[in-house]
């Protein structure tokens, strides 16, 4: 997964495996299914059975019993179970499809094999409520508390609750993006057009040498990383080796919590990521088709370094923009 | 919350809508909102700057909750009603 990122057009975009892509599926549909669960017996309703059923002194709504739906519905008034139930009387029945709304917009808008994941500001509120409600889930059944890091470690790692602090942990890193990428695209509205950007990488020596020596430490898996530079300056300057998680000598993929770290410390900082380099270990230094599609920082210049030669190492520079591969010339001064 | 039956309920929001007794938000910290999700949403929710949200977010998580808002018992009820929607555990409450 390459977690959500602004996107040039006012939306955000992020990259999910296939796997990913199932993951998501199989974790929010039960929400709609529960958002919808005791409604079953009456499937399709009229607006004047709706009508009805509003004035209808029918059994009202009570306080869940389940603990996961007491937490998606909750109570509105603490220590009123009257004024909370008549609340619950007329709202839960809209909470309920909105909840369901939510979870439909990611199932519709979550590409099937995986794939580039594009949403408009809206769709980017809807996956994070649906996320959210899936932690919320998540958060009761495995009784989360605010130390949850400490929680995990302290698991027995055959423990078959790991793999769902896990998941948790995921969904977190997920709507972390989200949220990050939202407040982001407000707080600076990205330049528009590949325009206005620079035909060419200038780095400094210095850092050009330390991807080629990443790149042959790492050998023969692929080897990435990023370099960060203050924000518009299109400035290389900090060094930032990262883990490949699919460790393959064919295929680079960020480590999500890593991602997350290394990208809320350039958010923090003022700075974005000016390049972002892996390598090939086989094949020449020109993007593949994967690489295109994860490809989710038009602003960013994007490095390709081959060892497949012993002694001599290729090193180019590409923009990638919507699938659109640039190549571009590197000055290393 | 205008679709309530008028025998059930005028009487009671005659008693208590006292203009010097406003209602108020209340949200109330859980382990699960992401403190960043819960700035986000009072951002965007409330229209607060940056600041306010995050102090309102702090608010609840070092006090265990927080007043968010504050006006007339519909105001807050719909209130409730989107921060629901967010997953956020908000109450309703009348000022005392």
């Amino acid at each position: 997964m390459e977690l959500f990122r602004p996107g040039r057009d006012g939306g955000v975009s992020a990259w999910v495996s296939a796997g990913e892509a199932a993951l998501l599926r199989s974790l929010v549909t039960p929400v709609i299914d529960m958002m919808g669960g005791d409604r079953k017996d009456q499937p399709q309703r009229s607006v004047v059975d709706e009508l009805e059923a509003l004035f209808k002194e029918g059994p009202a709504p009570q306080t869940p019993t389940d603990p996961v739906l007491a937490r998606l519905l909750p109570d509105a008034y603490q220590d009123d179970p009257d004024k909370a139930d008549e609340f619950r009387r007329y709202t839960e029945e809209s909470l309920r499809e909105a909840k369901k709304y939510f979870a439909q917009t990611l199932l519709d808008t979550l590409p099937e094999n995986g794939g580039r994941v594009k949403l408009t500001g809206d769709q980017a509120r809807d996956w994070m409520r649906a996320i959210n409600d899936v932690r919320l889930a998540f958060g009761v059944r495995l009784e989360v508390t605010e130390e949850f890091e400490e929680q995990l470690s302290a698991l027995d790692p055959e423990d078959p609750k790991v793999a769902a602090f896990e998941v948790y942990g995921w969904l977190g890193a997920v709507q972390e993006s989200l949220v990050r990428a939202l407040a982001r695209l407000r707080a600076k509205p990205r330049p528009a057009g590949r325009g206005s950007l620079p035909v060419m990488l200038r780095i400094s020596r210095d850092l050009h040498d330390k991807i080629i020596a990443h790149a042959r430490q790492d050998h023969p898996d692929e080897a990435c990383g990023v370099i960060a530079g203050p924000l518009g300056t299109d400035r290389p300057e900090r060094f930032i080796p990262m883990e490949n998680a699919a460790r393959s000598p064919t295929f680079y993929e960020f480590d999500s919590t890593e991602q997350l770290r290394v990208w809320r410390e350039m958010d923090d900082r003022d700075e974005e990521p000016v390049v972002i380099y892996h390598s090939h270990t086989m094949t020449e230094a020109y993007p593949s088709r994967t690489d295109v599609s994860y490809a989710n920082e038009p602003g960013a210049h994007y490095v390709l370094v081959s060892t497949r030669e012993p002694d001599s190492a290729e090193f180019r520079s590409y923009r990638i923009e919507d699938g659109e591969v640039t190549e571009e010339a590197v000055e290393v001064a | 919350m205008s679709v309530a039956p008028a025998e059930v309920d005028l009487p009671r929001i005659e008693d208590e809508s006292v203009p010097d007794k406003p209602w108020v938000t209340i949200v109330w910290n859980d382990p699960v909102n992401l403190m960043s999700y819960v700035t986000y949403v009072f951002e965007h929710v409330f229209g607060y700057p940056r600041p306010k949200a995050e102090k309102l977010m702090l608010d609840v998580h070092h006090k265990g909750k927080a007043v968010v808002a504050s006006g007339t018992r519909e105001a807050m009820e719909r209130n409730v009603e989107v921060l629901h929607g967010y997953g956020l555990w908000a109450t309703v409450r009348q000022d005392t």
